[in-house]
């Protein structure tokens, strides 16, 4: 008995070791640590760690680039990616079944998620550009200084390239949820007359509760989490108008070289995606159909 | 009705292959076609942007690197991923649904909140700047949705399954890599293309981790950067075309596979 139990254990740790030394020492030790970090003022590793209390974060509270870059994560968060959302729905109710072309179609859909942010970003400059630009050959010359140049429309151009990256994403997350509906369900609606939004709105939407859960989710943790588009699109610019704040830690590490001010930055964001995490736990807590069946 | 649906659906097909071909076809244009003329096709084609590309913006030698290393990745992330997995679903012990909390909870926290502690433990140790580094990074940063999905996918396999190569006298071992593996062969599937894509268009732990040797993505953006005072578009579309070209051509071969891992983290 006893040479089992020992077997069994061996197995279970050879099993977790490997993964568990990898995953403690690269992923959970650096996250613990960007707390420790941010109480010190340092730049690299040739220059030695000063102690600073919370003079890193006072830093942060007084500078133009954390207060957009918070500013515009969060108008990411509760204006673009609803936008997003109610697009890809629409979308998906347009292109759920089984038809050649709908089929056809939802297999281009997700080409901008699988290619790189480097070259979706570079399409979008591209597009934006105002010597080579896409929209400016179409007659949208935009303003002067381009789409992305100008300190009024950088954001919203920006937001265009976003939800195009993630649209096709959602619009077959949501046609997965669409098809999962059964037919007597269409059938029911059918008999009792149900079309349209009211289908939608007492249907459809109750039923696809778990997929908008895993698209709410989703979503949350890619508008928090913006930063291969934008820094290559923009780096933030005009006048950190697209910052963010991923893309403002990068820039506080390596172009002004304060590891402490960057780790403090971290930090901030650990807390807004721990209560975004929560505040959407709230929101999702319990299936609104469960226990009234 | 239904025409309004046609109408959405291909319109918004059309802005997604329009600007991607629009890519395509300027990477084979010289730079002046691109400004002056830029719809049209143009003979006969520029192949030296390509050239440009990969030799003297240094994108071929990216464009191996990256192979290297999504490869690399991939060949120690998976059988180390696959035994945390089967480990945490089929192993109930004390701490392990802990274990599996902490290890999946990775997925909430974008990595770059970690990314001065993550730098500086990288020179510590001596890999930053090095293949190995790279490597290791990334099959922990990955670690979070292997193990998520193929857990999802061990579990779903019964437990008399087990009990029965049990009794047959199979070890933990051979009922693991004989019995268990190959009925997760779906599961497999899915973190294998989900990973591969992923690790091959990574940008961001590559971008502070890698300052001489870049990958394929860092080297374009920094390409990017470069070129946008000298004007050099067509070398810039030739790297975009290397980098798409891979990921788009596995695609049309495992249409459905990749379909289905890309949205796997969402939906069983």
């Amino acid at each position: 008995m006893a040479g089992r139990d020992i077997r069994r254990t061996g197995f279970i740790l050879a099993c977790l070791v490997p993964g568990l030394v990898l995953y403690l020492g690269l992923v959970i030790v650096p996250f613990v640590r960007t707390i420790q970090l941010s109480t010190f003022r340092f730049s690299g590793l040739s220059t030695k760690m000063v102690p600073n209390g919370t003079e890193n974060f006072q830093k942060l509270w007084e500078s133009e680039q954390f207060w957009w870059a918070l500013r515009n994560n969060f108008t990411i968060l509760v204006v673009v990616a609803p936008i997003l959302l109610a697009l890809s729905m629409a979308l998906a109710h347009a292109a759920v079944g089984d038809s050649k072309l709908a089929r056809g179609m939802r297999t281009v859909y997700l080409f901008p998620n699988l290619i790189s942010l480097v070259a979706a970003a570079l399409i979008w400059r591209a597009v934006y550009h105002p010597t080579v630009g896409l929209l400016r050959s179409t007659g949208l010359k935009g303003p002067q200084d381009g789409w992305l140049g100008d300190l009024n429309t950088a954001f919203p151009s920006f937001a265009v390239a976003f939800i195009w990256v993630s649209m096709g994403f959602y619009t077959m997350l949501f046609c997965a949820g669409l098809a999962g509906i059964p037919a007597e369900v269409h059938e029911a609606c059918e008999l009792e007359g149900a079309r349209g939004w009211r289908k939608y709105l007492w249907v459809t939407r109750p039923l696809m509760w778990p997929v908008r859960r895993v698209a709410a989710v989703h979503v949350t943790i890619a508008s928090l989490g913006v930063f291969a588009l934008v820094n290559v699109m923009t780096e933030g610019a005009p006048s950190n108008r697209t910052e963010t704040m991923l893309n403002a830690l990068y820039r506080m590490m390596t172009i002004e070289g304060s590891f402490g001010k960057a780790a403090a930055m971290g930090v901030v964001m650990m807390c807004i995606t721990a209560v975004s995490s929560s505040v959407l736990w709230l929101m999702f807590r319990k299936n609104p159909l469960e226990g009234r069946r | 009705m239904k025409i309004l649906r046609s109408v959405l659906m291909v319109l918004f097909a059309l802005s997604v292959v329009l600007p991607v071909a629009w890519v395509f076809f300027s990477s084979i244009k010289s730079n002046s076609d691109i400004t002056l003329s830029p719809f049209a096709v143009t003979n006969p084609p520029a192949w030296g942007n390509f050239e440009k590309a990969w030799t003297e913006q240094d994108l071929g030698a990216a464009f191996v690197f990256s192979l290297l290393v999504t490869v690399l990745t991939i060949v120690v992330l998976i059988p180390i991923g696959s035994m945390m997995a089967y480990a945490l679903s089929k192993y109930k012990f004390k701490g392990s649904g802990a274990i599996l909390g902490l290890v999946t909870m990775g997925m909430l926290f974008p990595n770059l909140l970690a990314a001065v502690p993550l730098f500086l433990t990288m020179v510590k140790i001596g890999l930053d700047d090095t293949l190995l580094g790279l490597v290791l990074a990334y099959v922990a940063y990955s670690l979070s949705f292997t193990v998520f999905v193929l857990h999802g996918f061990f579990s779903a396999l019964p437990d008399e399954l087990g009990e029965a190569a049990t009794i047959d006298g199979a070890g933990h071992w051979s009922l693991f890599l004989r019995v268990m593996m190959p009925l997760a062969k779906p599961g497999i599937w899915v973190v294998l293309i989900f990973n591969a894509i992923g690790l091959w268009n990574e940008y961001n732990l590559a971008k502070i981790l890698m300052l001489k040797q870049k990958t394929l993505p860092v080297g374009l953006s920094d390409l990017i950067s470069q070129q946008q005072y000298a004007g050099d578009w067509g070398a810039i579309f030739a790297g975009a075309v290397l980098v798409m070209v891979p990921v788009l051509t596995l695609y049309l071969v495992l249409k459905d596979k990749v379909q289905q891992a890309m949205l796997a983290g969402a939906i069983k």
